[in-house]
C-alpha cells in the first residue's frame, strides 16, 4: 500500500505542477490580453523603464531627466534612490558627484519649489540591448525669496538593458534652446502666483508615445 | 485515469467514485488557484498602460486616479497640438475622446478658433512648429466614474518669422468613465486665472535663441505628448 502510494504520488505531482502551470499561464494571457504594458513601473516612487523598445527606452529617459532635475538639488534622498533604481552601478559614483558639486556651486535655497517637464526626445541609437536618447526639458523654482526662474536642458542619456530595465551608463548636457516669453501679464510671474496656481500639482510621468 | 487508480490502490467500486470526485476537486482548484496566481502576478510584473492608441489618438484606459491624470495629459495635449495645425487629428480625437452630447459644440468652437487666429494659422501654414507640454497637474475631484483635472500646460511655437516664444495656461478637463475609457465632458483650455510664468530665464536673449537654431537643435526630436515632430 506504501509502495503503491509512493508511486501514485510521484505520477500525481507532476501532473498537478503541469495542470498548475496551464492555468497560471491562462490566468496571465487574461492580463496581458486587455492592456498594453506600461513602459513605467514606480518603485518606491521612482519612475523605472521597463519596456524593451525604442518607445521604451525614450520614456525611461524622459523620466530619469525629469526626476533627477527634480531631486538632485532638493531630495537627495530621492536622487540617491534614482542612482540606485536607474543608473548602471558604474555610471552612478559619476553623476552623484557631478550633481554634488552643482549643489555645492549653487545650494537650493530653503523651502524652494521646483518643477521640471520634458518638452521632446529623440532615439538617436538603438541596438538590441543599448540606446541613446535626446532629451529637452525646462525647471521652474521659486521660493518666497526668489522669483520663478526658469532653466532649460538638453541632456544625452546612455542607456543598457539590464535586469529588465533601462539603466543609464552616460549622461552629458549640452547648451539648450531656450523660447522666450509670450504670456507675461506682470501679476503671473510672482512667487505667490505660482503657490497660489499651481498648489498640490505634482509632475506627470511620461509614457511611451 | 480513474482505471489506472483502480489498478494501482484496487479499491472497491464506492471508494472509485469518491476517489474520481477527489481527484476531479483537486484538478479544478489548481485549475482555478493557477488562474488567479497567474493573473494576480501579470498585474505586479507588468504594469498597465494609463493610455492606447486608438488610430493614433491616445486613449485613456485606465480606471484610476492616475488613470485620470494620464488621460486628461494626453488629451489636452493632443488638442492643443491639432486644434489648429491639424484639424482631421482635432475632430478624430473629438470623435474619439469627447462625450457625444458635446462633441457638435467643441467643434464649432474649433471652427471659431481657427478662425479668430490668422497670425497663428499663417505660422503653421508656413511651416510653423509647436510643442505642448504638462508642467504639472492635479485631479480635483474623483468620485463615481467621474474626475476634474487641472493642468499647467506650456506651448512654444515657432516659425519663420516668428522667434521661439513659450506661453503657460492653466486648463481644466472634466473627464466621465464609460467603462473601457476615458471621455472629456468638458474642457477648459484657458481658465480666466493666468497661467503663472517665470519671472526670470537667466539663458534667454543669447544670440542663437532663433527659429533657425530651434529647428537645427532639436531636428529629429518629438513632442512627448503627441510625438509630433519638432524639427
Amino acid at each position: 500500500m506504501s509502495r503503491r502510494w509512493i508511486f501514485g504520488s510521484l505520477v500525481a505531482a507532476p501532473v498537478a505542477a503541469a495542470v498548475f502551470a496551464v492555468a497560471l499561464a491562462a490566468g496571465e494571457a487574461t492580463v496581458h490580453s486587455t492592456a498594453d504594458p506600461s513602459p513605467i513601473h514606480l518603485e518606491e516612487g521612482i519612475p523605472v523603464g521597463v519596456l524593451h523598445t525604442p518607445a521604451g527606452a525614450l520614456a525611461a529617459g524622459a523620466n530619469y531627466m525629469a526626476v533627477e532635475r527634480r531631486s538632485a538639488a532638493t531630495a537627495p534622498a530621492e536622487f540617491r534612490r534614482l542612482l540606485e533604481l536607474a543608473w548602471a552601478p558604474s555610471a552612478r559614483t559619476a553623476e552623484l558627484d557631478a550633481a554634488q558639486q552643482a549643489v555645492r556651486q549653487a545650494p537650493a535655497p530653503e523651502g524652494v519649489h521646483l518643477l521640471t517637464a520634458v518638452v521632446a526626445g529623440r532615439v538617436e541609437q538603438y541596438r538590441s540591448d543599448t540606446a541613446r536618447v535626446e532629451l529637452w526639458s525646462e525647471a521652474v523654482y521659486w521660493s518666497a525669496a526668489i522669483a520663478p526662474t526658469q532653466t532649460w536642458s538638453l541632456d544625452e542619456l546612455s542607456l543598457q538593458w539590464s535586469d529588465g530595465r533601462w539603466q543609464v551608463s552616460a549622461h552629458t548636457t549640452a547648451e539648450a534652446p531656450v523660447p522666450g516669453w509670450a504670456s507675461v501679464y506682470h501679476a503671473n510671474d510672482t512667487s505667490h502666483s505660482f503657490d497660489e496656481a499651481l498648489k498640490g500639482m505634482s509632475a506627470p510621468y511620461y509614457g511611451a508615445r | 485515469m480513474c482505471a489506472a487508480d483502480q489498478r494501482l490502490v484496487e479499491p472497491p467500486r464506492g471508494v472509485s467514485r469518491a476517489w474520481c470526485a477527489l481527484v476531479a476537486a483537486i484538478v479544478l482548484v489548481l485549475i482555478a488557484a493557477g488562474f488567479i496566481v497567474g493573473r494576480a502576478g501579470a498585474g505586479r510584473s507588468a504594469d498597465a498602460a494609463p493610455i492606447a492608441d486608438v488610430e493614433s489618438i491616445p486613449i485613456g484606459v485606465l480606471h484610476s486616479r492616475a488613470g485620470a491624470l494620464a488621460a486628461a495629459d494626453s488629451y489636452l495635449v493632443v488638442d492643443q497640438q491639432t486644434i489648429e495645425q491639424d484639424p482631421g487629428r482635432f475632430r478624430a480625437l473629438v470623435r474619439d475622446a469627447f462625450a457625444t452630447a458635446i462633441q457638435p459644440e467643441v467643434l464649432e468652437q474649433a471652427a471659431a478658433v481657427r478662425a479668430q487666429d490668422p497670425s497663428g494659422m499663417a505660422l503653421w501654414a508656413s511651416g510653423g512648429r509647436s510643442a505642448t507640454m504638462i508642467g504639472a497637474h492635479r485631479i480635483d475631484f474623483y468620485r463615481d466614474g467621474a474626475a476634474q483635472v487641472t493642468s499647467w500646460v506650456g506651448t512654444i511655437f515657432w516659425g519663420p518669422g516668428q522667434p521661439p516664444k513659450q506661453a503657460w495656461d492653466l486648463a481644466r478637463t472634466q473627464l466621465r468613465w464609460t467603462g473601457e475609457r476615458w471621455l472629456v465632458t468638458a474642457m477648459v483650455t484657458r481658465l480666466p486665472t493666468p497661467g503663472p510664468v517665470p519671472a526670470s530665464t537667466p539663458q534667454a536673449h543669447r544670440s542663437d535663441d532663433t527659429a533657425g537654431e530651434f529647428d537645427n537643435a532639436l531636428a529629429g526630436f518629438s513632442a512627448l505628448g503627441t510625438g509630433a515632430p519638432l524639427g
